[in-house]
């Protein structure tokens, strides 16, 4: 095959892709057309016809617009708001990522490490959030704690799983490994003796990204007067002080809680480095 | 048909060996076939030809790695002839221990996150081996009450440690991680950690290839020494270096193709080859000796 | 024109972060129409001789020392050059082929792309001469018909390698420097790679292989250089080195090759490479020397001239002993 001609497979795959661009690009042609009140919420008509005999493919908003354009306007409008932050996002990734790969300095990636754990969080608050507000008043408290701890654990699982996983199927093709077979090993005493001694690096990595997590989590949560209840943690304590204080003792004890938050999330950092395990992910077997 | 394996004196036979090679670039897809091959004790077999035609995959099915589609690998065990592929998978794994291996890559096939003392004693470990004690005499001196675990790996450490030294290895490196060492001395480790269990056969793939030649002639010398100590193991050696072959092995088996075209004592194959494939590596090797101005004599 | 010198290193040292020499004053020429074998094992320097020439010393390691002349009408000095410079040399008069074939290509361009990219730093017409050097390397014509618009990754690993000698060559450099051409391939794909080695060579190239394996280039040589730990210690026609050697490491290294025809022990050097060059004085060589005297612990030994084919760096191989 000498050409490069795109496949059938290739082509089609693009379509819905050209379809949402359109949509988010050329939204006029699909404007909402002017109510008629008698017609609000309708039924769509191949479900039920309309009393005037107009086809709404979709049935009619609460305001008796035909759904469908009032979808596809709204779309339009999301998808544009979409589209420019990530065009913005890849812009940001790539010049981030090319610098960092460029250069190997530890500053740089100590920030990026932070920087993705702050983004991490905010999923978390969200439904950390939902959650705690979503309990009733008198709901035991140890439920509820358990359920908000409960969601940082699911959160914090899968990117650890992902980068453990990724080392996991690396030592599969080693050498040392396929030799450990080879030598009568059963799976068991093969992790063992010869995986986990290279996991010990990742799982410290996990500890040092979770454990602030929760800390910083708590806190920033408690800030916006959601937290554990009946528990006087670092948030409550702290978010106390702050209300009730006057405006420059509030400030004074907002930089003690970022610099106690930015602290925990150095210390295991530090503490990585000074028990000689690397942070950097680039030394697969 | 040929007979029912005796396994008196051999240590390994193959009878009616069929696999299906994959397609390499250097050539079709073709069927490794090997009607009978037999390893006696005690001997090394080398099996070499040019590359792709299939010594590698016929040592990975004569160590039990490789599962052929059909034929039989038998192996003389303490309990008699016994089937490498029919068993289940712990009988399988029951008879590794029989067996060592050296891989042709010295840097992959060592552990860099354990000692080489731990890595050397891994088969003791897994087979549950333990070193027997004996006193000045040489007799066995195994108390009758079941050994402390601690003392037991203290034992398998001790042996590892031994087997380490016999190949050059001091105490001091064995406490290290291999990556403090040269190819040529984790080579040595992956020797030792062959040798260690007693195995009745040794497989070496390509051992010395990726190694310096000064380096690769001391290997060579190694093995040497470690064969007139140890006259029971038998050692099967995949290589596409004919001299190596010459210098380490009593037979030869010339593969192309997927098929052993010449199989003898390797004095009689380098002098007399009957098979077009063995000229021709024989001239080549011949001629890069030729321009190193080998003429000492 | 054949023989005249393409590259001349002289004195040539580089250290390392720990003040360690791990070249120490090399001297080394290539000459027009010559095919030239560099002779070293672990250690010996010959990766970061390669990379001063190149440019490519890693961070850590610096020439402290010496220079490398190209001749290009007059003596260019490749250390002194700004990397720009640096670059229009490397892509023009010396050509490279290193040692990992697949790393070496860039996997998203297809082979012909791989070498009109190189053709067209010069301004003569590229398609020929992209042609032309895909033949010159190895390749058949049914290659460049077919295959030549695969990308490496559907290639063979000895087609990658023809394809990165034909990027070297399409630009007709004066110095080609291959790196370990024949390392792990079995002796009949050897003969093939040297057989086109031996067609590469002209009356203008200047061909330098870097091998630690002596056996596999003293075929294709016309000269030898051999390095132990960052100095040369015998140069010569290959000839002469090869079939009188005279430092006792090249003794050492040609008794190591296995013989053929009979079986007998080989005696290895003794000793193993050191990895730490703190402790050495003198000749570096001395620990695992047969022939070391009490000078060879103190004075190093220059490359002297013992003929006008051979140069030999040792205390008991003088100009008086030949």
């Amino acid at each position: 095959m000498n050409v490069r001609v795109p496949r059938g497979i290739e082509v089609i795959s693009l379509a819905p892709i050209v379809f949402l661009l359109a949509i988010a690009i050329a939204p006029g042609w699909l404007s909402p057309v002017p109510s008629r009140h008698s017609d609000s919420f309708l039924p769509p008509s191949w479900y039920e016809s309309s009393s005037d005999g107009a086809w709404y493919s979709l049935g009619t908003d609460y305001l008796g617009r035909p759904f469908a354009p009032v979808l596809c306007g709204a779309l339009s409008d999301t998808l544009r708001i979409a589209l420019l932050g990530t065009l913005l996002a890849v812009t940001g990734c790539l010049a981030l990522g090319v610098i960092h790969g460029s250069i190997a300095s530890r500053g740089l990636e100590a920030l990026i490490a932070a920087g993705s754990l702050g983004v991490m969080a905010i999923p978390e608050a969200a439904v950390l959030i939902t959650i705690a507000t979503a309990w009733p008043r008198t709901a035991p408290p140890l439920r509820v704690n358990a359920s908000m701890v409960a969601v940082l654990v699911l959160f914090a699982v899968p990117t650890g799983a992902r980068l453990i996983a990724e080392r996991v199927r690396a030592l599969g093709k080693t050498g040392f490994v396929a030799a450990s077979h080879a030598y009568g090993a059963t799976p068991f005493h093969t992790f063992r003796l010869e995986i986990w001694p290279h996991l010990r690096e990742d799982v410290a990595w996990i500890v040092a990204s979770v454990l602030p997590r929760f800390v910083a989590v708590e806190v920033g949560l408690a800030y916006l007067g959601v937290e554990y209840r009946e528990f006087e943690g670092l948030g409550r304590t702290l978010t106390k002080s702050f209300n009730n204080l006057g405006i420059g003792t509030a400030v004074f004890q907002m930089l003690v809680t970022i610099l106690v938050i930015v602290g925990l999330a150095l210390l295991p950092q530090l503490l990585l480095r000074a028990f000689g395990l690397s942070q950097f992910r680039g030394n697969l077997p | 048909m040929p007979s029912a394996p005796q396994l008196t004196e051999n240590v390994l036979e193959l009878r009616d060996l069929a696999f299906f090679h994959p397609p390499s670039f250097r050539g079709q897809p073709f069927r490794l076939h090997v009607p009978a091959l037999d390893i006696r004790e005690g001997e090394v077999l080398a099996l070499c030809g040019p590359s792709g035609s299939g010594k590698s995959t016929l040592l990975a099915i004569m160590a039990g790695l490789l599962r052929p589609e059909s034929g039989q690998v038998t192996l003389a065990t303490a309990n008699g002839p016994t089937e490498l592929f029919s068993g289940t998978q712990h009988e399988w794994r029951r008879l590794r221990r029989y067996f060592g291996f050296v891989h042709q890559d010295p840097r992959e096939s060592l552990n860099d996150r354990r000692n080489v003392a731990d890595i050397v004693a891994d088969p003791l470990q897994i087979h549950r081996l333990a070193g027997i004690p004996t006193d000045f005499e040489g007799r066995d001196t195994t108390p009758w009450w079941p050994l402390a675990p601690s003392r037991i790996r203290h034992e398998r450490l001790a042996l590892a440690v031994a087997t380490l030294q016999r190949v050059g290895i001091s105490g001091d490196q064995a406490e290290r991680s291999p990556a403090a060492l040269s190819g040529g001395q984790r080579q040595r480790v992956a020797i030792a950690r062959a040798l260690v269990a007693q195995p009745r056969l040794v497989f070496l793939d390509e051992p010395t290839s990726a190694l310096d030649v000064s380096v690769q002639a001391s290997i060579v010398d190694l093995l040497r020494t470690l064969r007139r100590e140890n006259e029971q193991t038998s050692y099967v050696l995949v290589t596409h270096d004919l001299p190596l072959a010459r210098q380490l092995a009593d037979r030869v088996a010339i593969l192309d193709q997927g098929q052993i075209v010449e199989l003898g004592d390797v004095d009689d194959v380098f002098q007399q080859p009957a098979s077009a494939t063995t000229r021709e590596l024989l001239g080549i090797a011949q001629n890069e000796l030729d321009a190193l101005g080998d003429d000492s004599d | 024109m054949k023989g005249s010198e393409a590259l001349a290193i002289r004195g040539l040292t580089v250290r390392n972060p720990r003040g360690q020499k791990i070249l120490d004053g090399v001297d080394f020429t290539l000459r027009a129409g010559e095919i030239t074998a560099l002779v070293g094992e672990t250690g010996s320097g010959k990766t970061t001789l390669l990379n001063s020439i190149l440019g490519l010393l890693p961070r850590g390691l610096a020439v402290v020392g010496g220079s490398v002349a190209l001749d290009d009408g007059k003596p260019i000095d490749l250390l002194r050059l700004s990397p720009d410079a640096l670059r229009h040399y490397l892509g023009l008069q010396v050509g490279y082929v290193p040692q990992d074939v697949r790393s070496g290509l860039n996997p998203l361009m297809s082979a012909e792309a791989t070498v009109f990219e190189a053709a067209q730093r010069r301004p003569e017409p590229a398609r020929e001469r992209m042609t032309s050097a895909l033949l010159r390397a190895g390749l058949s014509e049914r290659f460049v018909e077919q295959d030549a618009k695969r990308r490496p990754g559907k290639l063979s690993g000895g087609q990658c390698q023809r394809i990165l000698i034909a990027q070297a060559i399409v630009n007709e450099p004066r110095v080609l420097l291959l790196d370990e051409p024949t390392a792990s391939l079995d002796p009949p794909t050897r003969r093939e790679v040297q057989a086109t080695i031996r067609r590469l060579a002209g009356d203008h190239c200047a061909i330098c292989l870097v091998t630690h394996d002596i056996s596999a280039l003293a075929g294709l040589a016309d000269a030898i250089a051999v390095m132990y730990l960052g100095r040369i210690v015998e140069s010569g026609t290959a000839d002469a080195v090869l079939r009188q050697p005279l430092h006792p490491y090249t003794v050492g290294l040609l008794s190591c090759v296995p013989r053929l025809d009979r079986r007998e022990r080989i005696l290895p050097i003794p000793g193993e490479i050191p990895t730490n060059l703190d402790e050495l004085s003198g000749c570096r060589f001395h620990p695992r020397c047969g022939s070391s005297q009490d000078q060879c612990r103190s004075d190093a030994p220059q490359l002297l001239e013992i003929s006008s084919i051979r140069k030999v760096a040792c205390h008991a191989v003088g100009p008086a002993a030949h």
